[in-house]
């Protein structure tokens, strides 16, 4: 696929270098991408990835809440800048997600229903957004190498953690620093799909600026391809952060959890914060200094 | 015991909530295998034939043609 | 019914533009757009041949494939032609098409583009013929006129052959039997998916 073959180029006398291909075959297979495969490809990876969860979600249900002596008691987990570089990531990622879906997906499903003309004008104002709000995007992906960095370095922690199937799908539940095995993948996960997205769409957004023809191609399938697999990773991250877990959600909304919930899920992390604040109370405490 | 009650409910809640919306993306994904890429179709005015046999376009035919020449 | 077609007589295109000035003209097109342009193979070298390209107008065109607003539709004449109302400028067609066809006006920051813009083989577009929405738009109708793309028609060495593509195709075949060579239909076999037989 996309090699040089029969590609015929030539030299133009104006001033467009890429007017001096004269034909490339290789078109024909990007639209066999574009057309044939990825469809299947997005919506294998995002509808497999909803029926998992569903299918989870029915036999397993939520992973409930432990009510010990110190539910109630509330420990800061989340600063205020995190919170803002998770959700400056988080709400303009789902623009990004629709915005790219649309550009598959749109024409086959949205289309039909709401007629050409309005389909033209949202598709229009999507590819505004898309191209957008990929520098806020890229900007929340920075902040967190900043913030969570530190806390997503592989340990032999996680090697316990994994073994013991996370306490997600076994009854136990292992021990952890702030971040479990499972939310460091997530972490890099978002790092190498962010910084490949982030990429390929600079190249996108400057286009024939750093590559030809074929490259372009190339840069488009790349950015599809692990567009539809992030799109479906972060669907699971949803999942667990607010319907599979209780008590998981508020340390991103109010950034304040349940010590009970902290103890249970981070117990390591928990220990570390209450040696810090041991001369004065972090835990409990509203508006305290984070601790970092 | 009434926690544990509110609980299912809510349960049953996400579950109906589930089950709707595997619906729903049942529904929207059916023409997906129903629709190839197809061009809209703006009306029987817009596309159709413009081309004719004009004696204008009989010339650009005639003169491009060696036939011609002999004559 | 007539099947329009292009075809470029490389053994006789010298490379002039003349049909890449006269399109611009014709259609009023924007600065950097170029509907048509002459690329050169070889240059220099033996076997030099130019060759006279814009959209060759294909049979299941790929732009009208990628397309993720459909904005392409073929009229009966087997013009490809696009709405420049559903067009978002997205630029899909170009990555696309065999042939590099579709241009795009930069209008603003990150390379964006405007609307898309291409050959309309001289047949305007969906609006009411030889309107002045389509003028502005798509450039003049000529086909409506009864006329043959000016491109075509205004070749000093009459290379670029349009209309009836099995007429063009005859005369292209008498041209390479009396001349005894011929460096074949160019595009025709991406485009069309046959060729010109001699």
């Amino acid at each position: 696929m996309f090699r040089e073959l029969g590609r015929l180029q030539g030299r133009v006398s104006i001033p467009d270098a890429k007017a001096a291909t004269l034909e490339q075959p290789q078109g024909r297979d990007w639209r066999q991408f574009r057309e044939g495969w990825l469809p299947w490809i997005g919506a294998l990876a995002v509808l497999g990835m909803l029926l998992a969860l569903f299918a989870f979600y029915f036999t397993k249900g939520r992973i409930r809440l432990d009510h010990t002596e110190e539910s109630g008691t509330k420990i800061q987990r989340f600063n205020a800048f995190e919170r803002f570089t998770h959700w400056l990531t988080a709400s303009s990622f789902i623009v990004l997600a629709l915005t790219g879906l649309n550009y598959i997906f749109g024409k086959r499903l949205l289309m039909p229903l709401i007629g050409p003309d309005a389909f033209a004008t949202l598709s229009q104002w999507g590819k505004y957004a898309h191209n957008f709000l990929a520098w806020p995007f890229m900007l929340g992906i920075i902040f967190m190498i900043v913030v969570w960095l530190k806390d997503n370095i592989p340990n032999r922690v996680d090697v316990a953690w994994v073994k013991a199937g996370g306490g997600f799908l076994g009854d136990a539940h292992p021990s952890a620093y702030r971040f479990n095995a499972g939310q460091k993948v997530v972490f890099w996960l978002v790092m190498i799909c962010g910084i490949a997205m982030s990429v390929t769409g600079i190249i996108m957004l400057f286009p024939f600026s750093a590559t030809d023809i074929n490259g372009m191609q190339i840069t488009q399938v790349v950015h599809a391809l692990i567009g539809v697999l992030f799109i479906a990773a972060i669907l699971a991250h949803i999942y667990i952060g607010s319907l599979g877990m209780e008590g998981a959600y508020d340390a991103m909304g109010s950034g304040e959890v349940d010590l009970a919930w902290a103890r249970r899920h981070h117990d390591l992390w928990v220990q570390q914060q209450e040696a810090k604040t041991a001369s004065g109370p972090q835990i409990g405490s509203r508006g305290a200094v984070p601790a970092e | 015991m009434e926690q544990d009650k509110k609980g299912v409910d809510r349960r049953k809640f996400f579950g109906a909530l589930g089950g709707a919306s595997g619906v729903a993306v049942a529904a929207a994904v059916s023409p997906l295998t129903a629709t190839v890429a197809q061009a809209y179709d703006p009306g029987s005015a817009e596309t159709k034939t413009r081309y004719r046999e004009s004696e204008h376009v009989k010339a650009f035919y005639r003169t491009n043609g060696y036939e011609t020449l002999k004559k | 019914m007539a099947r329009m077609k292009f075809l470029c007589d490389a053994d006789r295109c010298i490379e002039c533009n003349a049909c890449v000035t006269a399109c611009k003209n014709e259609h009023e097109v924007p600065w950097g757009i170029n509907r048509r342009r002459v690329v050169t193979l070889n240059d220099g070298k033996p076997g030099e041949r130019s060759i006279s390209m814009a959209c060759m107008h294909c049979t299941d065109a790929p732009c009208a494939a990628v397309c993720p607003v459909n904005c392409f539709y073929t009229t009966a004449d087997a013009v490809v032609l696009h709405s420049k109302d559903l067009c978002i400028g997205c630029g899909y067609c170009f990555y696309a098409c065999p042939f590099g066809a579709p241009q795009y006006p930069r209008v603003g920051n990150f390379g964006s583009r405007g609307k898309m813009d291409k050959c309309t083989y001289c047949a305007g577009g969906p609006e009411a013929d030889l309107g002045t929405a389509e003028y502005e738009k798509y450039g003049s109708n000529r086909l409506a006129e009864g006329k043959l793309p000016l491109c075509a028609e205004m070749c000093s060495t009459k290379a670029l052959l349009a209309g009836d593509g099995e007429i063009i195709a005859q005369i292209y075949k008498e041209r390479v039997v009396r001349r005894g060579y011929g460096s074949g239909a160019w595009g025709w076999k991406t485009a069309y998916r046959e060729t010109v037989a001699i």
